[in-house]
């Protein structure tokens, strides 16, 4: 029978979800006896792994065809390969595999019978196709959030627009509902590279779908019933209200604003709405795939009850008023709510007693009392054990510090030499004191670890022990074992262990001490994990010499100003491997692709919308030098995958730099992120020609690897240059003719060097320095000026007119900086 | 009264009552008033088949609701077998739904 698989296929999605739970207590904060990788993909475990597979056994058994079973084993086993540590290839393929099969499903159901909702669900599928896709290529989780809500929110508004024909409805009302649908497509679709504007996209179609549900749905009509078509009701009408919650939250945040509102707006949508749509069709729906009478108890009240309530306490308390006690106790107490709901289902399936079709309906009320009789069988059981475990885990949320477990493959349990050593490990933005722990050989070592910091951090060492993610203020004991070899620490918080959250376990002949944690920020080695040592820093034989192949120069020609008073426009940071100087490759960091970044142009006045979307492992930000307002709000991070619009209004004329602020700021400075931001003083004369160049340092890491922040802090360059790379403008000059005006706008990013501008052979006649003309063209007589003074952070223009044609240099006059790149040609014409 | 019914043999149109019980648990309204049910024989074995669809295809129910209607047929000594035949054709309209559903679903005039 084509139904079997069924009786698989359910509790294996059951299984995927347990480790999709245990992965969200994970990212609660717990310590728990696991790998990372079922916190990693919690997201993906609990939409795709879990719901995708409830939702494509409830088509394969719909469709009766035994090759549509090919779509829930594909989510389900690819999803326990995932969390059983298989290459994420193949689990992610197998995802992919799942959802082209349900996709398929819903094709042969069109042949069926055609309909508009199966081809909503049809769409539904390929948000799936996409997500996992996506996914397969490595794209962060975070950034498949709207096709994942697609899938499940598309797949639930199909089968009520499906049940709305039931009701008396106008076509009108219908035709709404399908518009609605369209409009979130569309915003779905904008996410996958824009989703600063996509989620708003998703977030009003949210509320507006919410908005339909609540005064349409037949669920209005049908809470009016009695029993499990009430329940049924009455779960869906309270995810109606989480759906325009959540809708609300997307609509006015966008996504990525910060921890809170993210956990607010992704558990609003998933848990509120999607699991409140599970809870609802549970009793319906298990027993017609597992073919077994279900005797559905006035108790599953208790379940969906504490679902909502926690979620409340979950997003009033622990997101909105910043209480962890609250986020925690909240956050344990929806796993409670979802385990006790599968318990009591799974033993209303298991245990009642009767033939598959006992009466399952409330409509019938002689059988109440034979309800009654039975509700002390499992699926009040199911709910007594989860408000056990409720207690319990509130008291363990309350306790603030959470137990540790080592995993497997570390900590025997006791020590060769019967000795213990304890030491306190401090970890904060961004570094671990102390960075070096020596102990001796056999000695049993416990850490007790503080976060220091402002943000979550975490200690892992190589063994494999490690901390949960800990909250500023957490503290955590880790069991590193009997130490019996050097290792590794490091916070796994992406991009933490690059910016020097990092520290290392030596061998000593003596007891246990620690040593001093100035190697914090040496170790400083790429994006990667790799816990190998960096290798020697990278040289050029001839900072001068030819361009490796492939180098251009960046375009120094000042961009003309946009039309329109409005300028929009999108960033990618991006980590890029390109060649710095000859010889020499170089991960830099940087504003969309480029080192510096994209030039802005605007007139005083203007507004500036800057997305900027964070395609890095590490937090990055953006600090306009000419924006007001207190850099915690005005200056948003963005987190790895997430986006953010700075928007600012130009008030000030000038040459502005822009960078970069995350800590270690040096570090995201010294390796590229900066740019210049040109506003116009009014009245600004036309010229020929205008340039903008930007100053700066590189500091050579390893070849291929990110810049020595060693050098950084010792400020010892291994090259000054103009527009990113030494001497660009000798292989490039810059062009002019002779008699012609020339401006030149000169930006200096440092990070810690200044410059003194000056062109070999040509006296300025203009120079313009924070908001004033120092000397204005028409009177040498009175004086000319040599160089333009420009210290880091700082920025002006000169103008000049070149009197001949000839080759004139052009350099920063601190000689020793010019010759180490920071020189080039103009190359005047007639 | 009928002697065969009194020995507890059946014709359709007492299925058809029966089957009146088989209640649609998402809607709380049963089959036979939502215009499921098109046709119900009964053979002289006492064979019953039943002709009925769905909503639509997609949905899982049809198992669910087989079970239903055996559970509820078997009260029936006389019924031997009972068959569901799940069609498609013709697809079910909302105007199949008797006055009765109608109104437990809020239809008005």
């Amino acid at each position: 029978m084509s139904r079997r698989p069924g009786l698989l296929l359910l509790p294996a999605g059951v299984v995927v979800m347990l480790f999709g739970l245990w992965g969200g207590l994970a990212r609660l904060g717990y310590t728990l006896p696991a790998d990372t990788s079922s916190a990693d993909d919690h997201g993906i475990l609990m939409s795709l792994g879990f719901l995708g597979t409830l939702i494509a056994v409830e088509r394969a058994v719909a469709l009766r065809a035994t090759w549509a079973w090919l779509s829930p084993v594909g989510s389900a086993v690819g999803s326990i390969a995932l969390v059983f540590g298989a290459p994420a290839v193949l689990g992610r393929a197998l995802l992919v595999v799942g959802g082209v099969v349900l996709v398929g499903v819903y094709i042969a159901l069109h042949g069926v019978q055609r309909s508009t909702h199966n081809t909503l669900m049809g769409v539904a599928a390929v948000g799936w196709v996409a997500a996992a896709a996506l996914w397969l290529a490595n794209r962060d989780i975070a950034r498949l959030v709207p096709l994942l809500a697609g899938f499940l929110v598309i797949t639930i508004v199909a089968e009520r627009l499906e049940l709305s024909r039931l009701l008396q409805l106008s076509r009108r009302a219908r035709r709404t509902l399908v518009s609605i649908v369209a409009v979130f497509v569309v915003g779905a679709v904008v996410s996958t590279f824009d989703d600063g504007v996509g989620v708003r996209i998703c977030g009003g179609a949210f509320v507006a779908l919410a908005g339909w549900l609540l005064t349409c749905d037949l669920a209005r009509r049908t809470v009016r019933q009695r029993g499990v078509t009430r329940f049924m009701a009455v779960g869906l009408l309270a995810g109606y209200g989480w759906l325009a919650v959540g809708g609300a939250l997307w609509l006015g945040y966008g996504f990525h604003v910060d921890d809170a509102v993210y956990d607010a707006q992704l558990h609003a949508v998933f848990l509120g709405f999607v699991m409140s749509m599970v809870f609802a069709h549970a009793p319906v729906i298990a027993p017609s795939v597992l073919r077994r009478a279900f005797q559905y108890r006035p108790v599953l009240y208790v379940p969906l009850l504490l679902l909502h309530l926690s979620l409340m306490v979950r997003v009033v308390g622990g997101d909105a008023l910043s209480s962890d006690d609250a986020w925690q106790a909240g956050g344990i107490t929806n796993v409670v709510a979802l385990l006790a709901f599968v318990a009591g289902t799974a033993g209303s399936l298991l245990f009642v007693r009767g033939r598959a079709g006992a009466p399952s309906s409330g409509v019938d009320s002689d059988r109440t009392s034979r309800w009654r009789a039975r509700l002390s069988t499992p699926a009040a059981a199911g709910a007594v054990i989860g408000i056990a475990v409720l207690v319990a885990s509130i008291a363990f949320a309350n306790s603030g510090t959470t137990a540790t477990t080592a995993s497997a493959s570390a900590a025997p349990a006791a020590a060769a030499d019967g000795s213990t050593t304890s030491v306190a490990i401090s970890l904060r933005e961004m570094s671990i004191q102390p960075a070096v722990v020596t102990a001796k050989p056999g000695t049993k070592l416990v850490l007790r670890v503080a976060n220091d910091g402002t943000m979550r951090h975490d200690l892992r060492l190589s063994n494999g022990a490690h901390t949960a993610l800990l909250k500023p203020g957490q503290t955590a004991t880790l069991d590193a074992g009997v130490v019996t070899k050097a290792l590794d620490g490091w916070c796994t918080v992406p991009g933490h262990r690059a910016a020097g959250m990092t520290m290392r376990i030596a061998l000593a002949a003596g007891d246990a001490t620690t040593g001093d944690s100035a190697g914090g920020m040496a170790n400083m080695s790429g994006m990667t994990d790799a816990a190998s040592t960096p290798g020697p820093d990278a040289v050029s034989s001839n900072l001068a010499g030819a361009p490796d192949a492939g180098w251009r120069p960046v375009d120094p020609t000042l961009p003309p100003v946009a039309a329109g008073t409005t300028h929009n426009v999108t960033w990618h940071v991006k980590d890029v491997k390109m060649t710095v100087a000859p010889g020499v490759t170089q991960t830099m960091w940087t504003f969309d692709g480029t080192v510096p970044g994209p030039a802005l142009h605007g007139h005083v006045g203007d507004v500036f919308n800057v997305t900027v979307v964070n395609d890095t492992q590490m937090t990055h930000n953006l600090d306009f030098h000419a924006e007001e307002g207190p850099p915690a709000t005005t200056m948003t991070p963005i987190a790895p995958g997430a986006s953010h619009t700075y928007r600012f209004v130009a008030d000030r004329a000038g040459a502005w730099l822009y960078h970069c602020g995350t800590a270690p700021m040096l570090m995201h400075m010294g390796n590229g992120m900066y740019g210049a931001l040109v506003i116009d003083p009014p009245g600004l004369s036309p010229v020929a020609r205008q340039y903008v160049l930007v100053g700066s340092e590189l500091f050579f890491g390893p070849q291929g690897d990110v810049g020595d922040y060693a050098k950084m802090l010792a400020d010892k360059p291994d090259a000054v240059v103009f527009n990113g790379y030494p001497f660009a403008y000798q292989h490039a000059p810059l062009s002019a003719s002779a008699g012609d005006r020339v401006r030149i706008w000169i930006v200096d990013a440092g990070p810690t060097r200044s410059m003194a501008f000056h062109v070999v052979g040509e006296p300025f006649d203009t120079v313009y320095l924070d908001g004033a003309y120092t000397l204005r063209p028409g009177d040498p007589a009175a004086g000319g000026a040599q160089t333009l003074p420009v210290d880091p952070g700082d920025g002006g223009f000169v103008e000049l007119t070149f009197a001949q044609p000839g080759k004139y240099p052009f350099l920063t006059h601190a000689m020793a900086d010019a010759a180490i790149g920071a020189t080039g040609y103009f190359d005047v014409s007639k | 009264m009928d002697a065969l019914q009194w020995l507890g043999s059946v014709d359709s149109d007492a299925v058809l009552d029966a089957l009146h019980e088989v209640i649609d648990p998402e809607l709380g309204v049963n089959i036979v008033d939502l215009g499921l049910v098109y046709e119900v024989t009964v053979g002289d074995e006492g064979d019953v088949a039943i002709r009925m669809t769905l909503t639509t295809p997609g949905c899982p129910l049809g198992g669910y609701l087989e079970d239903e209607i055996n559970g509820c047929l078997r009260r029936f000594p006389s019924v031997r077998d009972v068959r569901v035949d799940l069609v498609w054709d013709p697809p079910w309209q909302p105007a199949a739904m008797t006055d009765e559903a109608k109104r437990q679903l809020g239809w008005r005039g």
